[in-house]
């Protein structure tokens, strides 16, 4: 799931000329450490639920890496 | 009140908006022009005896980034610099948005407003703004801001459009705008926090709306150049820079 995550991110970065991310840390702030606006977060939700059928923003900010893993781990608890 | 000397001339008008929140007197700059230093500081001497016998507090001005002489003599006086703004401005077209964007279409609606709205906008006008005169002054207190927002939006709803954003039947957001002849000044508009990500389909949903059912033929805003969020936003929208400003306020204390 880790590394799909990745793929997703680094799509969207490489839309913007960013390079692409070797690894993902939970501590990583979508917006400041991964440079994505709200543009991007929604291309990012988009695809994520695509992928998992899980609708990241549903309950709320959603600020860092972590936060997106915690919510997918619990939609497959 | 205006003064002017020679070539130079100051306008000022009072602000009772901010005097409500900032519990000072306070008044704005709205004209301060002239072409030598010599006649602007005649007229900003005026006007600052005017400040002291009317126990004035607060002032504010925003002038062009250009306005050299005018930065000068502003700063000689005591004014200090607060914020970058950009104004904004498109010519009608099809706004255009990416596809992810029109995915999330589904999850939203644009609803005009209405007063059921109120108290839920009130508190993303309280605590979605950090940008502005008020928000990047540091001598006001953040608090001061909010409820300087907050009246601001009672007053826009009660004079112009405003339209609501609502995710899950609540508001998320609203934007207030006013259209003059074929002219749309988008006045204000703001998101929760937590649906950010959606502001650039609501304002996308906003603007085709407004191209649609009315006859304008241009757009523009005045944004913080600081709020770069929403200034890419506008980019993104097709918006080009038609103006940069300088504003600056003055806090005085008078014993």
């Amino acid at each position: 799931m880790e590394d799909k995550i990745l793929q997703i991110i680094n799509s969207i970065r490489a839309s913007k000329g960013y390079d692409p991310l070797t690894d993902l840390t939970e501590e990583k702030s979508l917006r400041n450490d991964l440079g994505l606006d709200s543009f991007d977060l929604a291309e990012l939700t988009v695809h994520i639920e695509a992928e998992y059928g899980v609708d990241i923003f549903s309950n709320g900010l959603v600020h860092t890496v972590g936060e997106i893993f915690k919510q997918l781990r619990n939609k497959n608890n | 009140m205006e003064f002017s000397f020679q070539d130079a001339k100051l306008i000022a008008r009072d602000t009772p908006w901010d005097q409500k929140v900032l519990q000072c007197i306070s008044n704005e700059i709205i004209d301060f022009s002239g072409t030598n230093l010599q006649s602007l500081e005649h007229v900003l001497n005026e006007f600052e005896v005017y400040c002291k016998t009317q126990n004035i507090q607060f002032t504010n001005i925003r002038i062009s980034a250009q306005e050299m002489l005018q930065k000068k003599m502003l700063q000689q006086f005591g004014f200090q610099f607060i914020e970058s703004s950009v104004e904004v401005i498109r010519n009608n077209a099809a706004f255009e948005i990416d596809e992810f964007q029109l995915k999330l279409k589904s999850k939203i609606k644009v609803v005009d407003y209405t007063e059921a709205h109120l108290n839920d906008l009130l508190q993303i006008a309280e605590q979605s703004f950090n940008y502005g005169r008020f928000a990047e002054d540091p001598d006001i207190e953040r608090t001061i801001n909010e409820k300087r927002n907050s009246n601001w939006l009672k007053v826009l709803v009660s004079s112009n459009t405003v339209k609501v954003l609502l995710y899950n039947e609540a508001p998320a957001g609203f934007m207030a705008y006013v259209i003059k002849e074929h002219s749309c000044q988008l006045i204000l508009g703001g998101v929760k926090d937590e649906r950010q990500y959606l502001a650039p389909l609501f304002w996308y949903e906003v603007l085709n709306d407004i191209q649609q059912y009315t006859t304008t033929k241009t757009y523009s805003t005045v944004i913080s150049a600081a709020n770069i969020g929403v200034f890419n936003l506008y980019i993104k929208l097709g918006f080009k820079i038609a103006k940069t400003y300088w504003g600056f306020s003055k806090h005085r204390k008078f014993i």
